[in-house]
């Protein structure tokens, strides 16, 4: 492109910098599929009621709990 | 039609009622969990104003979710938030023994308990070994790990326990 060309929007060039107008429409497809589907799940609680605190201290098994103590109960010692 | 910059809402932080509600439930919790590690409580120097700190930041980064994502942040979002900045900021002090690294066990503590919680809703089963909880001790009191990679490393370890089977032991 000559440094003075405008750009007619109706119909862009093929390629300006190296991007077409279907490369960034594309882009932005897979960014709206990203957006719903690459993050972590929605919480399944409900936030007005329950802040994350209470579901923080929900009750675990037995076992989770055990596993929890036990594995902080191997730090003690170290780090100091 | 995309908006220009200064179309776009500003922050609004916290109102004090909604600081001050998220406060207590955080200390509360903090509180249970010097107790559960068997530390003395009343040697652990609770800071006020960090924690206001963290508790506001992590909101900002709640909106942030929302504006440019769409989506309700989640648990292990939230709680891999407040990891790194009680890591970054170090809200609680043990003046018994400065040098046990008491933000980095509460923050290990607090990053084991949400991958439970999170699998006990996804009926997935969640395990981990004493090396896999040095490993990220050690991380936490050493390396720079960012917001990201704290939420990367919760979203691995469960996406490994929904994928295959169902559990998932962190070696």
């Amino acid at each position: 492109m000559e440094k003075n060309d405008t750009i007619d929007v109706l119909n862009p060039p093929k390629s300006v910098f190296g991007v077409t107008l279907k490369d960034a429409e594309e882009y932005g497809d897979k960014l709206n599929e990203r957006t719903a589907h690459g993050f972590i799940n929605e919480p399944d609680r409900d936030i007005e009621k329950e802040t994350l605190w209470d579901f923080m201290a929900s009750k675990l098994s037995e076992d989770d709990e055990s596993e929890i103590a036990e594995t902080m109960r191997s730090l003690e010692g170290e780090f100091r | 039609m995309s908006l220009t910059l200064s179309q776009y809402p500003k922050y609004v932080p916290l109102t004090p009622i909604e600081r001050y509600g998220k406060y207590y439930k955080f200390e509360s919790y903090v509180r249970q969990v010097v107790e559960y590690l068997h530390l003395n409580v009343d040697g652990i120097e609770c800071r006020k104003d960090v924690i206001f700190d963290i508790i506001e930041r992590v909101e900002m980064r709640r909106v942030y979710f929302r504006v440019f994502h769409g989506i309700i942040m989640s648990e292990q979002n939230e709680i891999s938030h407040y990891c790194f900045w009680i890591l970054k900021l170090a809200p609680l002090v043990n003046k018994n023994n400065p040098n046990q690294h008491i933000n980095a066990r509460l923050a290990v503590f607090l990053f084991l308990k949400m991958l439970k919680q999170v699998g006990r809703v996804r009926k997935q089963h969640v395990s981990f070994n004493n090396r896999f909880v040095r490993n990220l001790m050690y991380a936490f009191v050493y390396r720079d790990l960012s917001k990201e990679a704290i939420m990367a490393i919760a979203d691995a370890l469960l996406t490994g326990a929904a994928g295959g089977t169902s559990s998932s032991t962190v070696p």
